[in-house]
């Protein structure tokens, strides 16, 4: 049994076959049973904290909970490919980034035009759903929105998920150094994003002021 | 210090730009010693940076808040994640052995799998077809396979529907392809949870070599219409073959297709008992067949587009009246498209050449013009860019949409522009098409979606103003005619008589467009349920076009208006080849979806309940149309 971890990172304990020079792992130590309780086990110690991330990435519970599932079945798939002492924390991010990014690049080529006023009144969405759409649709959220998302998952993995500077760039599957720089472009799209946000939201709410003052001016 | 070689705006506000970018760095890395100092000296004079510095510490404080708030991920995930995990195992050929050898990975207690899913038996009918190539098969009844599965979830309750039957194409377990049909009888709101099945259906064997690129079933589903792949040469065929008419049932018999056809290549029908194979036909062959094959709601017409398999002309329109041996090329001028229909009428678009004379007749042959180039926007100088050495631009074309009787060949010019693939609703009310140009390619063979967008608009139906006027065999111009970008018109009668009521027929849409999609397309399809509140919207992915994005829109009874509070579908990855009928739309999913192979899943609806069902997962499937 091989433990993946790092220092400060929650370690997975399972067994990894031995490795081929190709890279590729030895055939009869690869099998279904190994493969299985190691993602079950990764499932366990990351399923909620992935599902945060990807729900951050892409403010949509089905569609995060879609892919994370795809991210799990990935990780099955590419057990034998995860490396003696590799963290295997950093790899499952590595993984969901991948399949977050996969699928925002598949949408922005097909892109539908949001329906006018969905989510309107009549519809009855689930305590859950509310709860969640509260926690995605502050100025934070929606700034998060705005920026790239490159940029948006070094944020969301530095700052909201620990992953230390090599778990970044890992995850993110760049240099230390292009991921250092991502973050720091994150801060500055970030703090421009939230700053548009809180100038229309104080737009909007000088302009409902003046909707409720303008029946006291006619006397009524 | 200033870099020589970069412009800047201005000193100042390229110290503002490095003060900003060492704050920001320094959330992520100590900043070196002098740019600390230098940033430390710049802040303190510069109100504007500390603000900036308050700021940053403010968000970072603000996104670092939302480690206290993780959210819950669905209860069932990991029931999903482990089934789909299974089924890939399975699919992969890995075999499940090993996994009921091991156990199943268990939540609970309670095992977890999709290897529980309900089986349904089918009824194989044993009918055989042979393409070009082909070995015929004989029938092989008694065959079973499972129709539908799921992972059992006593909690999940059914949603009845109204759907009718669904079919399809697969590849069998020993190579063969295997035409299906089942009826959705019931839903589950969670097609995961697996609450329901497909209903019993028949199966009927069909001997391709390759899965069939569409396959159209006839109103009165006695038979479909199978476009071949294209070979390697001689192009697809279509051919037409008789299938047993649901509800299945053992004592079901196909009925005989008629017409012994002699000249290969020639499909091969086995009816169930049959010793002699009765022979298929083919209606048309040695062709690319381009677009959408669709049959009159009546079933007396089958109408496509198609250009010669070489790819040395574009295409042009197609009709079959059922019964006859072949089908008849009604356009000559190889660029003509089938779009669909409205009632008993062909809905097409032609898209004519710049500077093409006014009244020169729409179906007729048009002599090839070396295409003007410019700019490469539509309305700029011809000239522009006449130096032969010059890479001029491909001017975007126009499609012009019109309709045609099959039976008298009239033609009724839509009144409207850039209007391309045009559906319009049965109910006449609506219409979705690609608002926008065509990019002819380098011999003008073949057109791509240029600048537009894909829309929603109301539709104005000729029968609902005024008669059609008398047919008359061959079109011409008019000027009472709804004029157009070309002038084209219907027949219509002496404008100088001031007796005779105006019957030109004024067809298109309402003008008040509404835009489903936007962006890059290269393809799509839409189609209306039969009622026309019901819209699906295919948009294909560019990386590759065979796949795309589905979606189900629902218009409001009232406003004909897109209903945002139902989006039951809001965009899913479909393979190309969408069934859309009353009360459900089926699609196949590409493979390698939650870890599967191809499923033919069925969203179906009864009012505002909807919910979905699926087949079992197989490598090759073609939903039937």
């Amino acid at each position: 049994m091989l433990s993946n971890g790092e220092p400060g990172g929650l370690a997975i304990t399972t067994r990894v076959p031995e490795r081929t020079r190709t890279g590729m792992a030895v055939s009869d130590t690869w099998n279904r049973e190994s493969a299985g309780a190691f993602v079950e086990t990764l499932f366990a110690k990351h399923q909620g904290e992935i599902f945060a991330y990807l729900l951050r990435m892409m403010r949509d519970p089905e569609l995060a909970a879609d892919l994370e599932q795809d991210a799990f079945i990935k990780a099955y798939r590419a057990y034998d490919t995860l490396e003696k002492g590799e963290n295997a924390r950093a790899w499952l991010y590595q993984i969901a980034h991948r399949v977050a990014l996969d699928h925002i690049r598949r949408r922005k080529i097909v892109r539908f035009v949001p329906f006018i006023g969905e989510e309107a009144p009549g519809s009855a969405p689930s305590a859950e759903r509310v709860a969640l759409d509260v926690q995605l649709s502050g100025p934070l959220e929606r700034a998060m929105a705005r920026i790239p998302e490159r940029q948006r998952a070094a944020l969301l993995l530095a700052e909201v998920h620990d992953l230390t500077g090599l778990e970044l760039a890992a995850a993110l599957g760049v240099s230390h150094v292009a991921a250092r720089a991502l973050l720091t472009r994150g801060r500055e799209s970030l703090r421009q994003a939230l700053a548009a946000e809180r100038a229309a939201e104080a737009a909007a709410e000088a302009e409902r002021d003046i909707a409720y003052a303008q029946p006291r001016s006619d006397g009524r | 210090m200033t870099l020589p070689f970069r412009r800047r705006h201005n000193d100042a506000e390229a110290s503002h730009d490095r003060a900003r970018a060492l704050i920001a760095n320094g959330f992520t890395t100590p900043n070196e010693p002098a740019d600390i100092t230098w940033l430390d000296a710049h802040v303190a004079g510069c109100a504007e940076c500390a603000a900036d510095l308050a700021a940053y510490a403010a968000d970072r404080e603000l996104l670092r808040a939302l480690r206290d708030h993780e959210p819950e991920p669905p209860r069932d995930l990991w029931a999903r994640t482990a089934a789909a995990i299974e089924q890939d195992h399975a699919r992969r050929g890995l075999g499940s052995r090993a996994l009921r050898a091991t156990g199943s990975w268990r939540i609970g207690g309670i095992p977890v799998g999709v290897a529980s899913g309900l089986l349904v038996v089918v009824v194989v009918l044993g009918v055989s077809l042979a393409p070009s190539g082909g070995i015929p098969l004989a029938s092989t009844p008694g065959s079973s396979q499972d129709v539908a599965v799921g992972t059992p979830k006593p909690d999940a309750t059914a949603i009845v529907v109204t759907a009718g039957d669904i079919a399809w194409i697969q590849s069998g377990s020993d190579g063969s392809y295997e035409f299906r049909r089942a009826f959705v009888d019931s839903v589950c709101p969670d097609v995961k949870s697996g609450c329901a099945t497909l209903g019993l259906g028949s199966t009927t064997r069909i001997n391709l070599t390759q899965l069939p690129l569409a396959v159209v079933e006839s109103p009165t589903g006695s038979e479909i219409v199978v476009v071949t792949s294209p070979a390697s040469v001689g192009g697809t065929d279509i051919l037409v073959v008789a299938v047993p008419t649901a509800p299945p049932s053992p004592e079901t018999t196909p009925s005989a297709v008629a017409s012994p056809e002699t000249t290969p290549p020639t499909p091969t029908v086995l009816p169930s008992g049959s010793v002699e194979p009765t022979v298929g036909r083919s209606i048309v062959s040695g062709v690319a067949v381009v677009g959408d094959t669709a049959y009159s709601p009546d079933g007396k017409w089958l109408a496509f587009s198609a250009r010669p398999a070489d790819g040395s002309a574009g295409p042009d329109l197609y009709l079959w009246h059922v019964g006859d041996d072949q089908a008849t090329q009604v356009s000559a001028n190889h660029r003509t498209f089938f779009a669909g229909w409205i009632g008993d009428q062909v809905l097409a678009n032609v898209v004519l050449p710049a500077g093409l004379a006014a009244d020169h007749p729409i179906l007729e042959p048009i002599e090839p013009t070396p295409a003007p180039r410019s700019s490469g926007k539509p309305g700029a100088s011809p000239d522009a860019s006449a130096s032969p050495e010059a890479p001029a631009p491909i001017v975007e074309e126009h499609p012009i949409a019109f309709t045609l009787d099959p039976a008298t060949r009239v033609i009724t010019v839509v009144a409207a522009e850039n209007m391309w693939l045009p559906s319009v609703d049965p109910t006449r009310r609506s219409v979705v098409y690609w608002a926008g140009t065509l990019v002819p390619n380098e011999t003008g063979t073949a057109w791509s979606l240029g600048e537009g967008r894909l829309v929603l608009d109301g539709w104005v139906s000729a029968d609902a103003l005024a008669p059609l006027p008398e047919p008359v065999p061959s079109p011409s111009a008019s000027p009472k005619a709804k004029p157009t970008s070309h002038g084209k018109s219907s027949p219509s009668p002496d404008p100088t008589n001031a007796a005779t009521p105006i019957l030109v027929p004024m067809i298109g849409p309402a003008g008040h467009p509404v835009t489903i999609a936007e962006g890059p397309a290269v393809a799509f399809d839409s189609w209306f349920d039969p009622t026309g509140l019901r819209l699906a919207i295919w948009i294909a992915d560019p990386t590759d076009p065979t796949v795309g994005t589905l979606r189900l829109i629902v218009l409001d009874p009232e406003t004909l208006q897109i209903d945002p509070s139902s989006d039951p579908l809001p965009g899913v990855a479909a393979l190309r080849g969408v069934s859309m009928d009353k009360g459900r739309l089926a699609w196949v999913t590409p493979p390698g979806q939650d870890g599967e192979g191809s499923h033919v899943q069925v969203l179906g609806w009864h009012g505002r309940s909807f919910g979905q069902v699926r087949t079992i997962q197989a490598d090759k499937l073609s939903v039937v149309r």
